[in-house]
């Protein structure tokens, strides 16, 4: 009797520490909600749920695990009313429930949902009787296609927006180091500039002499008189 | 009219700038390419990062001649003396009143530099330095033509530009290009005493990366 | 820039000063206005190649011009002048194994400089090497561009100061460029010759009767 007891204890106690959690992130979520609104950031929205969501997970888990005692086979009977106000029950409940009153145990230990919430249910389970079989599987249907519709347009537009961003991040080459070195090259040597058509001209001891540039004022020329030495005579040959 | 008394040498303001090591004969350089079809990018990018954005940048179309000066006739013997010294001649050939300019540019400087840093002498010259070149000893070596855009950023020099063949038949608006790429250099011209400026050069390269990848590159240590 | 033109003047008692002090008296008669003072100095390098003909660079500079360096080069059979940046000597030491100078060959001419009307006149001592050689006299007329329009008027004011030493007959270097337009490379080459002449001592002979050989 003593070891059930504990074991129920123990329960309790975990069951309560992981509703604690929930509680926790419920509010944190809450105050997210309130303080940042439309302008919060939709991935730190969905980390809250999904925190939430795991909680739940967790909590359930717990319940049916087979070591915890099976909770719906336990009564709990309410052996006295009372109107005064409780210190210890205002504090236990964060200071919702003032006293153990006959306002608020009938709503804190009630084991079916609402009167209102329990009409509209069953007014749904009637209707769904009502309705054909055959009918429904064909709702049913229309509707799976078109949340399979639904479905395919976001996978569309998602797999469009990856490829996209995966085109961003490998850029096309704007630069080559092969050119790079070939055009150093070419800057510091010379190399790919000297023209080499035929093998090197006669041994550069033997002048010819340059073409004539007699005054400065005719300098210019000077130049073109080179490119046009390049366009005729080979440069060794000089 | 009050003119002073003693007349120094030009030459001995020369020396004595030397001396104090005030002469910018020092160019650090970053060097890098860009395919032809990315260039606007890089130039959109460049406009933003150098002085003057609000104007479109400034081009330049230039025909440089390189001249080997060395002793032709005593080619075998190893040393510097067989090995030359090249002489770079520029012309503005969009600006034919410009002087002509008469480049020497050293080997990179062995160190740890941030920057490849050599040796280099802009000299602006009369138009008659070929002629005075090849009366010195001197042979052509090879030309180019350079076509492309200038941009500065402080005292950094960016040019973008594009080389081109010079050869046989070759029309003045018909010449063969070198690669598919446009030349990027930043470079700037310092003084021994003064290295602070590497930094920003390199500053400036990092900012255009990945576009373009500028880098200390010795062309003694590419390939064959 | 007008036209110049560059005259040796005698100095038969070879002590320079004396001489200067001469002019620098005859041309205050003229009433010129002495403003300031001007140098002109050259270099020279030689080849030391032992093959090939032998080339001379003359490294000239001129304090009218002081941002310009004037490099001549003197093949034998022709002449070239480049005028370049200042920053042109720096590249002469990277050049020094195919040209090198030699300093004890370093000649310049160093003197006041006078404003007459249009004429501008520099008298100046030259020395090599620090040693006294010759004085040297330049002449330059602003309104004219080319020798053969002035050198009548340029001869006749010339010869009230110098006297007899200045010829009747252009120099020479003038004669060949008569109805050129007259350049600071011209003025800068015609200082090379006289450099030149100088410097192999056939300067004192011929120029007047009291002239010594030094």
């Amino acid at each position: 009797m003593q070891r059930e007891e504990r074991v129920m204890d123990a329960t309790l106690d975990a069951v309560l520490q992981r509703v604690v959690d929930i509680k926790g992130s419920l509010q944190e979520l809450l105050v997210k909600i309130e303080r940042e609104g439309e302008q919060g950031d939709w991935p730190s929205y969905l980390n809250s749920f999904s925190v939430i969501s795991a909680q739940i997970y967790t909590l359930m888990k717990l319940l049916k695990n087979e070591k915890t005692p099976i909770l719906r086979n336990y009564l709990t009977l309410p052996l006295q009313l009372n109107a005064e106000s409780d210190e210890k029950l205002l504090v236990a409940t964060e200071g919702r429930v003032p006293s153990f009153s006959h306002d608020f145990v009938p709503n804190m230990l009630r084991t079916k949902p609402e009167p209102d919430m329990e009409q509209k249910h069953q007014a749904l389970e009637a209707k769904m009787a009502q309705v054909n079989s055959d009918t429904a599987q064909k709702q049913i249907n229309i509707h799976n296609r078109v949340v399979k519709h639904v479905m395919d347009l976001v996978n569309t537009a998602r797999e469009e927006w990856e490829t996209e961003t995966a085109a961003r991040t490998s850029q096309p080459q704007t630069c080559s180091l092969n050119e790079t070195q070939i055009l150093v090259a070419a800057l510091g040597t010379g190399k790919g500039f000297k023209i080499r058509a035929q093998p090197p001209g006669p041994s550069p001891t033997i002048q010819q002499p340059p073409p004539q540039i007699s005054t400065a004022s005719k300098a210019v020329s000077a130049v073109k008189t080179n490119i046009k030495a390049a366009t005729s005579i080979h440069p060794y040959s000089r | 009219m009050a003119m002073p008394v003693n007349v120094p040498h030009v030459g001995e303001n020369l020396e004595a700038a030397m001396k104090s090591q005030i002469v910018p004969d020092q160019e650090f350089l970053l060097q890098g390419s860009v395919l032809d079809t990315s260039l606007g990018v890089v130039i959109d990018r460049l406009r933003g990062l150098c002085d003057n954005a609000d104007i479109l940048p400034e081009t330049f179309h230039d025909h440089e001649v390189v001249f080997v000066l060395k002793d032709f006739s005593a080619m075998s013997t190893p040393g510097p003396a067989s090995q030359g010294v090249m002489l770079r001649v520029r012309r503005a050939m969009d600006y034919p009143d410009l002087p002509y300019q008469l480049r020497y540019v050293g080997y990179p400087e062995l160190g740890n530099y941030p920057a490849l840093l050599r040796n280099c002498l802009d000299i602006p010259v009369s138009n008659n330095v070929c002629e005075f070149l090849t009366e010195l000893g001197a042979k052509l070596d090879h030309e180019f033509i350079a076509k492309g855009f200038i941009m500065k950023k402080g005292r950094i020099k960016v040019t973008v530009f594009k080389m081109y063949k010079m050869g046989i038949g070759m029309a003045k608006d018909n010449l063969e290009q070198m690669t598919m790429s446009h030349m990027v250099e930043l470079s700037v011209l310092t003084t021994k005493t003064d290295m602070s400026v590497a930094e920003d050069l390199r500053a400036l390269a990092d900012q255009l990366k990945p576009l373009v990848q500028l880098e200390r590159i010795d062309y003694r240590r590419l390939g064959p | 820039m007008g036209v110049t033109v560059l005259q040796i003047f005698p100095d038969s008692s070879r002590s320079g000063c004396l001489e200067t002090e001469k002019l620098h008296k005859r041309i205050m008669h003229l009433d010129a206005v002495q403003c300031g003072m001007f140098t002109v100095d050259c270099d020279t390098c030689y080849t030391v190649t032992q093959t090939g003909n032998n080339r001379k660079l003359h490294i000239v500079h001129n304090s009218e011009t002081p941002t310009t360096t004037y490099a001549i080069l003197d093949t034998g059979t022709k002449q070239i002048t480049l005028s370049a940046d200042y920053l042109f000597d720096l590249l002469l030491p990277r050049l020094d194994f195919m040209y090198q100078s030699k300093k004890n060959l370093k000649i310049e001419s160093k003197g006041a400089k006078y404003e007459i009307g249009d004429f501008v006149v520099k008298i100046g001592t030259v020395t090599m090497s620090g040693h006294y050689k010759a004085i040297l006299v330049e002449v330059e007329y602003l309104p004219c561009h080319t020798p053969a329009l002035c050198w009548s008027l340029m001869r006749e004011f010339m010869q009230s100061f110098m006297g007899s030493c200045v010829k009747p007959t252009l120099p020479s270097y003038l004669q060949n460029r008569l109805h050129d337009i007259h350049t600071p490379q011209d003025t800068v080459q015609q200082y090379v010759e006289k450099f030149n002449e100088i410097r192999e001592g056939t300067t004192f002979a011929g120029t007047q009767t009291t002239g010594s050989g030094s």
